[in-house]
């Protein structure tokens, strides 16, 4: 006999599994297939979150899976020209394995199922609608029925793709990463998360380290698919670990515990979510900030959404788009600033290193804090701005841009 | 002719399977496996973080 869920969701990442805990306290029967043996490995992450990212997600901070705690960020020009920016929120970097495991037993514990090893391969669908999954078992592929599919399944968005909402992304709107977890890192403040931005050694991407406990730290960098080469962004690792100014003097004599790489979508958000029977989250939906690349907040925010939504069809008995929009509907409100966050990223990567140590140079003290404090913003951004516009380097470009922005928003 | 996958290398991060225009790559238990659609466009090979993925002739 086919078996039958109200919700099954695929992927059991931090997306799926926050999804499956909404959905499941609020009394449906749900079932999380992962293709991994293992929940929480491998890690594809660098492990940061604020702390209003959490709270967004509905989740409480919790010993057991932070790693460290965080209340600035230092970014390096190119010229090595040193910005120290405290938001008023600090955050966690996070020991994902623990992380990812804990969320999917807090799932298990609400009532979830949950399967490894399970690999989805296709959706059901009749008569256009999703009406369930096809997982590859040892016995060959079984059809698992549900109400609501929501596919959580990462950058790759196969369900997604089978459902016919995701396209493959423009490699133009991916950056391939490669990342160090280390140990013996040497860095002034290690409560402090560490960004270097030069479009010569990164090409449309940064370099990171992110300070974990024990004297660890997660090392590593982006550069778009574009820029890329065969094995270029852990060549580029490598050669930044041991030569790159900065970056050696902190890391060269670290060693290094994991290698981990993947891809982050950078495009924004896929144009629809959701269609009758099923939700698209995460990764998969590519709900990744595309400045950062970070996609954990972003990602559990929308998820919560989706175990709402997905238990509202189910208690309403109607699972088509009409209900499930409300998913899409929702999540656009959280992430509506991504727009203004990719203008930027895009202005950003088409000037060169020396319009980002002029922007760095503008950014002093007093404008960085009115800017991340909210006191005085607009009158910061606003001066900011027209100091950059009428710059004779590629950095006016970015000055326009803001005001542009401060203009329509009065930021 | 054709891509080839070096198994050792690849950590099966997915990076190829979604950026390939033909969707013709796709990750079976971990590893790239391609389907007659592959054009050998090569992006696969040129976004791998690693460089596990050749095009071979």
């Amino acid at each position: 006999m086919t078996e039958r869920y109200d919700v099954v969701v695929v992927g059991a990442g931090p997306c799926g599994s926050r999804a499956a805990l909404e959905a499941a306290e609020r009394g449906c029967d749900v079932l999380v297939l992962e293709k991994g043996a293992e929940i929480g490995v491998p890690k594809q992450c660098a492990e940061g979150i604020s702390h209003q990212g959490l709270e967004d997600a509905g989740i409480e901070p919790r010993d057991e899976w932070i790693s460290q705690e965080i209340e600035s960020f230092t970014i390096f020009a190119p010229n090595g020209e040193e910005l120290h920016v405290i938001p008023p929120d600090g955050g966690y970097v996070l020991e994902r394995k623990l992380f990812d495991k804990w969320l999917a037993a807090e799932a298990a514990k609400a009532g979830a199922e949950i399967r490894v090893n399970s690999p989805v391969i296709d959706v059901v669908k009749e008569e256009g609608r999703v009406k369930g999954v096809v997982v590859d078992t040892p016995s060959g592929p079984e059809v698992v029925e549900a109400e609501v599919v929501i596919a959580a399944d990462g950058i790759e968005s196969r369900v997604a793709r089978a459902a016919g909402l995701a396209e493959p992304l423009d490699p133009d709107d991916m950056c391939t990463c490669a990342q160090y977890e280390m140990v013996g890192v040497d860095l002034e403040d290690e409560h402090s998360l560490y960004f270097f931005v030069d479009l010569e050694w990164f090409p449309g991407g940064y370099f990171w380290i992110f300070p974990k406990s024990g004297g660890r730290a997660n090392v590593g960098l982006g550069i778009r698919g574009t820029e890329s080469d065969p094995g270029r962004a852990k060549e580029i690792l490598d050669r930044a670990i041991e030569e790159h100014p900065v970056i050696s003097e902190l890391v060269g004599e670290a060693k290094v515990l994991e290698l981990n790489v993947g891809g982050v979508p950078v495009s924004g958000p896929i144009e629809r979510t959701y269609d009758d029977g099923i939700m698209v989250v995460g990764d998969a939906a590519r709900q990744v900030n595309p400045l950062t690349g970070g996609g954990l907040h972003s990602g559990m925010v929308c998820a919560r959404i989706a175990g709402e939504v997905a238990a509202e069809a189910v208690e309403e008995g109607d699972a088509s788009a009409s209900v499930l929009k409300r998913y899409e509907k929702e999540w656009r409100k959280e992430l509506k600033r991504y727009d203004f966050l990719k203008e930027v990223c895009e202005t950003l990567r088409k000037m060169d290193n020396e319009a980002l140590n002029r922007l760095a140079e503008a950014l002093d003290d007093e404008t960085l804090m009115a800017i991340v404090s909210g006191k005085g913003r607009k009158k910061a951004l606003m001066r900011l701005a027209k100091e950059l516009k009428s710059d004779p380097s590629s950095v006016s470009k970015f000055g326009s841009l803001l005001i542009k922005y401060v203009m329509k928003t009065g930021w | 002719m054709g891509m080839t996958v070096d198994e050792t290398r690849c950590l099966g991060c997915a990076a190829c399977a979604a950026i390939c225009p033909e969707d013709a790559l796709t990750l079976v238990r971990g590893t790239p496996e391609f389907s007659e659609d592959c054009t050998e466009c090569s992006w696969c090979a040129k976004v791998c973080p690693v460089g596990a993925i050749k095009r071979e002739g």
